[in-house]
């Protein structure tokens, strides 16, 4: 489970994230929705522990920059963050000594998902731009982590790694992760989320359960709430 | 920490792999090495007699100097990195402590101890033709001594910034002790120089390097201690040397790996800095340490048509102040002692630092203007946009030949002398940019960085054939005193030529993709 409390994130005197607080738990898909520059990738990195911030991020229960929180959870960029010259096997083989994953049978059924078996002796450089995509998402899925951060996951996939992505954070769900997703594309997760975050301009406008959402879509809602914010300006 | 070392591992075996990853760069590989390898070889079959050897401590000297210049160009550096983004991104979010951090970082500066070591240690024995004729003793003790001398200077730059890494200071006090250091060396230079009998800047040297106030100096003074001790059979000395050095090197490893409040966010922010520096620099070939600082040009007029492409260029220029830079300066003036110390005259120092006029060329700025698209699509004819895209370039040459001519004044050249060097370096330097632009058309489709340079080297080199060749006939059978013109007249013509055989190079449909 990932809490964040009163998170702020100021670059010089400017506030990106203002006093967000939300909960993404375990076994749920949680969205953080907002335009861009609205805030999201910045709350993403802060929680991943790449920003310096003021407020409280717990994982598990622990705070995220405990060596404890690392352990449980999984980061995938926006952009996918390889090493050029090293293979797909290898960036695994990284991954799996540095969080001592034992075994290969996962990893073997990631890279059959992602379609890229014959692809594991080749190095990040010669891959395309989807797939290197896929091969950061694996990175991140190969330790089994608790909770698990993407950060506009979608954005170079082709259709078939779409769904099967997709299909995947529903399974991740269905086994107890707590799956936080950062996007503006909202067409796409809009049928798997569970709970969804709205912000703007570093502020939480909404947050939307759809469970409690009956008649609107979370298109109708975004767009309710963000229209209505331009409307009063 | 195991885990760490196994992706410095991976990252080795990655890199090695590249190497080996195509015929031509095997191929390429293999040769630079046999090609090393054999001139080590050979120039430790030479017997130089013993009276025809450069004394030992001007050896030593030359050594201190260089690994001086290599620390000035490290230490001057206003900001630096720790890690690239990829590291980081893996390493602070990944279940690892701060202190692998530090200690993989530190790792990193073990290749760059070593190839700085090394790189100083050949170049200084094969400056002065004398690889492995002094005693076996005197090599292996250059080779720690360079070592230590460079990992001092990592480590310490490293301390800093993980010990100051948000303070402002943190550059100043780089540059500060490196200055203190360079002026106390200059200062007992001084001292020894005003005290010898003669007046004379041998005597006075000889004095100096002997001196026990400059083994004090702290890295150099005590790579110098560490020299000419074991060289001597003094061990005391050169123990105590190397000790010094080795203690250093232990208290700069400790204090850095132990700072355990270091910066997350600023040490990525510096990494992708680093990262957008490293892929300029592939982009264009230009050097690593290319100044990124972007000042305010106001009152810019740009030009029409094809000129637009070299106000562009200028504008580029004077927003980052590199029309001449700090580096080039520096090495300017590393080449006019090299030359004071091996005693050329003012003809002979012209030519010498020639070598930087072929470095700029090579690493000029329209290697990356001609990735482009716009400048392929500018209506204007392609002669007139290729002269304007390398008008900027020609520029910057004549600036650096000026000062090179105006720091060589220090050796006292005649009017005549003064003349003859700005058309000769002049004639080459124009040849050098034409024949690069020819060798850019004729590799452009070509994806082997390696071989490019090597072959854009090899036709620049070629392109200055007809005028030695046409200067030695006119030497032979005529006054010695034109050589120089005949040589520019001769390289402006094949210049003016490559120019004319390359205009195709920005037609509308010359663009190349990356």
């Amino acid at each position: 489970m990932i809490e964040v409390k009163n998170l702020v994130k100021t670059y010089g005197n400017f506030k990106a994230v203002d006093g967000i607080s939300f909960t993404a738990e375990n076994g749920k898909i949680t969205v953080l929705l907002g335009p861009n520059g609205a805030g999201k990738s910045t709350t993403i990195k802060s929680i991943a522990g790449l920003l310096k911030f003021d407020g409280e991020i717990l994982i598990d229960g622990y705070d995220n920059h405990d060596i404890e929180a690392k352990r449980v959870f999984g980061y995938i960029p926006e952009a996918a963050n390889l090493y050029d010259n090293l293979t797909v096997r290898e960036h695994l083989s990284f991954i799996k000594k540095a969080y001592d994953v034992k075994g290969d049978g996962y990893e073997k059924e990631l890279l059959s998902l992602f379609e890229l078996e014959e692809k594991v002796d080749v190095t990040a450089k010669e891959l395309s731009k989807g797939m290197k995509q896929k091969l950061s998402m694996m990175m991140a899925l190969v330790t089994r982590p608790d909770s698990l951060l993407v950060d506009e996951p979608m954005i170079g996939l082709d259709p078939m790694a779409i769904e099967n992505t997709l299909k995947l954070l529903k399974k991740l769900k269905d086994n107890g992760v707590a799956v936080l997703i950062s996007t503006h594309i909202i067409d796409i997760i809009d049928d798997i989320y569970d709970e969804a975050y709205i912000i703007d301009k570093g502020v939480l406008k909404a947050h939307v359960s759809k469970s409690e959402l009956n008649l609107n879509s979370l298109k109708d809602e975004f767009l309710r709430i963000t229209a209505g914010d331009e409307k009063h300006e | 920490m195991n885990k760490l070392l196994y992706l410095y591992f991976l990252k080795a075996k990655g890199f090695i792999r590249k190497l080996f990853s195509r015929v031509s760069s095997a191929v390429l590989t293999i040769v630079v090495i046999v090609l090393i390898l054999g001139l080590c070889y050979v120039m430790s079959m030479i017997d130089i007699p013993e009276a025809e050897k450069a004394p030992f401590e001007i050896l030593v000297v030359l050594y201190l100097g260089f690994s001086l210049f290599m620390m000035m160009t490290m230490m001057f550096q206003k900001r630096t990195a720790y890690i690239y983004p990829v590291d980081g991104n893996l390493l602070f979010v990944g279940p690892f402590k701060k202190k692998d951090v530090i200690l993989f970082g530190l790792l990193g500066s073990l290749s760059g101890t070593l190839m700085f070591a090394v790189m100083t240690y050949g170049y200084t024995m094969l400056f002065f033709g004398q690889l492995f004729s002094h005693l076996m003793i005197d090599n292996i003790t250059f080779l720690i001594t360079g070592l230590l001398i460079f990992y001092n200077v990592f480590v310490f730059i490293d301390m800093l910034y993980i010990c100051l890494m948000t303070s402002k200071y943190q550059s100043w006090i780089k540059r500060g002790v490196i200055a203190l250091v360079i002026l106390v060396i200059a200062a007992i230079f001084g001292y020894y120089y005003l005290m010898s009998s003669t007046r004379d800047l041998d005597g006075g040297f000889m004095s100096f390097v002997a001196s026990n106030v400059f083994s004090a100096v702290p890295v150099i003074g005590w790579a110098k201690m560490s020299l000419i001790g074991f060289h001597y059979g003094d061990m005391v000395s050169g123990l105590m040397g190397l000790g010094f050095n080795l203690l250093l090197a232990v208290i700069l490893t400790y204090v850095t790996l132990n700072h355990e409040d270091i910066d997350v966010e600023v040490m990525m922010e510096d990494a992708s800095w680093a990262a957008e520096l490293k892929t300029r620099a592939k982009n264009n070939g230009s050097n690593l340490y290319t100044n990124l600082k972007v000042h305010e040009v106001k009152g810019f007029k740009w030009g029409n048509k094809a000129k637009a492409i070299r106000s562009r260029m200028l504008l580029d220029m004077l927003k980052t102040r590199s029309f001449i830079t700090k580096q080039e300066i520096g090495l300017i003036a590393l080449y006019l002692v090299i030359s004071i110390f091996d005693k050329f005259d003012f003809a002979g120092y012209s030519r010498y630092v020639m070598i930087i006029l072929f470095m700029i060329t090579m690493s000029s700025n329209y290697n990356d203007e001609l990735k482009h698209h716009y400048i392929y699509l500018l209506p204007d004819k392609p002669i007139k946009k290729l002269i304007a895209l390398l008008e900027p370039t020609f520029l910057k040459l004549m600036i650096v030949i000026i000062v090179m001519l105006g720091m060589g004044l220090f050796m006292n050249p005649s009017v005549f002398e003064f003349v003859s060097a700005f058309f000769e370096m002049t004639g080459y330097g124009i040849l050098f940019v034409s024949a690069n632009i020819w060798s850019l058309k004729m590799l452009k489709s070509s994806s082997s960085q390696t071989m490019n340079q090597l072959v854009k080297m090899l036709i620049i080199v070629l392109a200055a054939i007809p005028s030695i060749l046409i200067g030695i006939f006119f030497n032979l059978v005529t006054n010695i005193e034109i050589f120089s013109f005949v040589c520019s007249i001769v390289n402006i013509v094949v210049a003016c030529f490559f120019i004319y055989i390359s205009k195709g190079i920005i037609s509308n449909d010359a663009f190349i993709e990356d």
